[in-house]
């Protein structure tokens, strides 16, 4: 991994250049964008969210070492910001230990939609939907959602493990 | 991983369909300037005021220069000059002596002229304080100083007339009367 991947731009950022931040911004709206609004599952508390971690991210741009790349230093502050939104609203993120897991075998005939995917996402609950995203769609592990949530590492997996099946039985019963 | 888990994994960039609003970025560039001016702004703040105080060292050092050359000029100037008056003064006060050491035995066997004659000569000696009194102020200045020199010379003219007119007198007494002064 080449945590120096844009650095002569993130330079150019550093020095106040506005092209500079527009193209870094262009970079990474997007992706940063669909990762808020999956956690937040909200349009418009996700743009908030993509705003502040921006505006975040430029203001303390001097303290960025390389020690990651610009991408997961970005991702850490805006999912930490969409998690302090999520409490903020008094969303319990463990909610779903006390739901009743949906167990399907998976059949090794069907063929998943993306749409349907996409769709069934959406409808998870928010702390199913945290995990899942965290874990499946942005690479981080366990320990680092355990840390991210202030859960432990266990309830991450099983939380995962629960999400996932919900997810399944979406799909397959819409 | 099970089959859903890859597919997802697989088709991570199909599931980011949203895209954020053109109000976002313009939102987080009017945050970042209102916040926290950027660096460039600094640098720029920086680099006038260096040009304002570089401007103004080397106005004033200029001026220095200047007033220092001026007073040294001037200095120079009034070196000179007072030194060119002195040269005049001792010059025409031996020419003055010379003249009076010669008419003094003229004069006191005419007292009367000798009379008139004290009496020029000190008017024209306090028309010299008055300009030595304007020398004081400004020791260069040319008027001054030839004011000074023509007064000299007018003593010279006087003294010289006077020594004409009592020598030809000496020579022929009656023709005394026509040169009173």
């Amino acid at each position: 991994m080449n945590v120096y991947i844009h650095a002569p731009l993130i330079e150019e950022c550093r020095q106040g250049s506005s092209k500079a931040q527009f193209r870094l911004y262009n970079q990474y709206a997007k992706a940063m964008y669909n990762l808020a609004y999956r956690i937040l599952n909200n349009r418009e508390d996700a743009e908030d969210m993509l705003q502040e971690a921006f505006v975040d991210c430029f203001r303390n741009l001097s303290t960025f070492r390389f020690e990651s790349t610009f991408g997961a230093w970005l991702k850490k502050i805006l999912v930490n910001r969409c998690i302090n939104q999520l409490k903020k609203k008094k969303i319990d993120l463990t909610l779903c230990e006390n739901l009743p897991a949906d167990i399907y075998e998976e059949d090794n005939e069907v063929v998943y939609d993306t749409t349907k995917i996409f769709k069934g996402i959406e409808m998870l609950p928010d702390g199913y939907r945290v995990i899942l995203t965290l874990y499946l769609l942005e690479g981080y592990d366990h320990s680092e959602i355990a840390q991210i949530l202030g859960i432990s590492e266990s309830t991450s997996k099983s939380q995962y493990s629960r999400a996932k099946d919900k997810l399944r039985s979406i799909i397959l019963t819409k | 991983m099970d089959k859903l888990e890859e597919h997802i994994r697989n088709s991570r960039e199909e599931l980011n369909r949203y895209s954020p609003s053109s109000l976002v970025w313009k939102s987080i560039r009017r945050k970042i300037r209102k916040g926290n001016p950027p660096l460039n702004k600094w640098v720029s703040i920086a680099a006038i005021a260096l040009v304002i105080l570089g401007t103004s060292l080397v106005v004033i050092r200029r001026e220095y220069i200047n007033k220092a050359k001026g007073f040294a000029k001037n200095n120079i100037s009034n070196q000179k000059g007072n030194f060119q008056l002195k040269e005049s003064e001792i010059y025409y006060y031996n020419l003055l002596n010379s003249l009076y050491t010669e008419a003094t035995p003229l004069l006191t066997a005419n007292p009367e002229i000798q009379k008139e004659l004290n009496y020029d000569i000190s008017h024209i000696d306090s028309l010299c304080l008055e300009i030595k009194k304007d020398l004081k102020d400004n020791v260069a200045n040319k008027e001054v100083v030839e004011a000074l020199i023509r007064n000299y010379r007018i003593k010279i003219r006087l003294l010289e007339d006077i020594l004409a007119v009592l020598k030809e007198n000496e020579n022929n007494p009656e023709k005394m009367k026509n040169y009173e002064l």
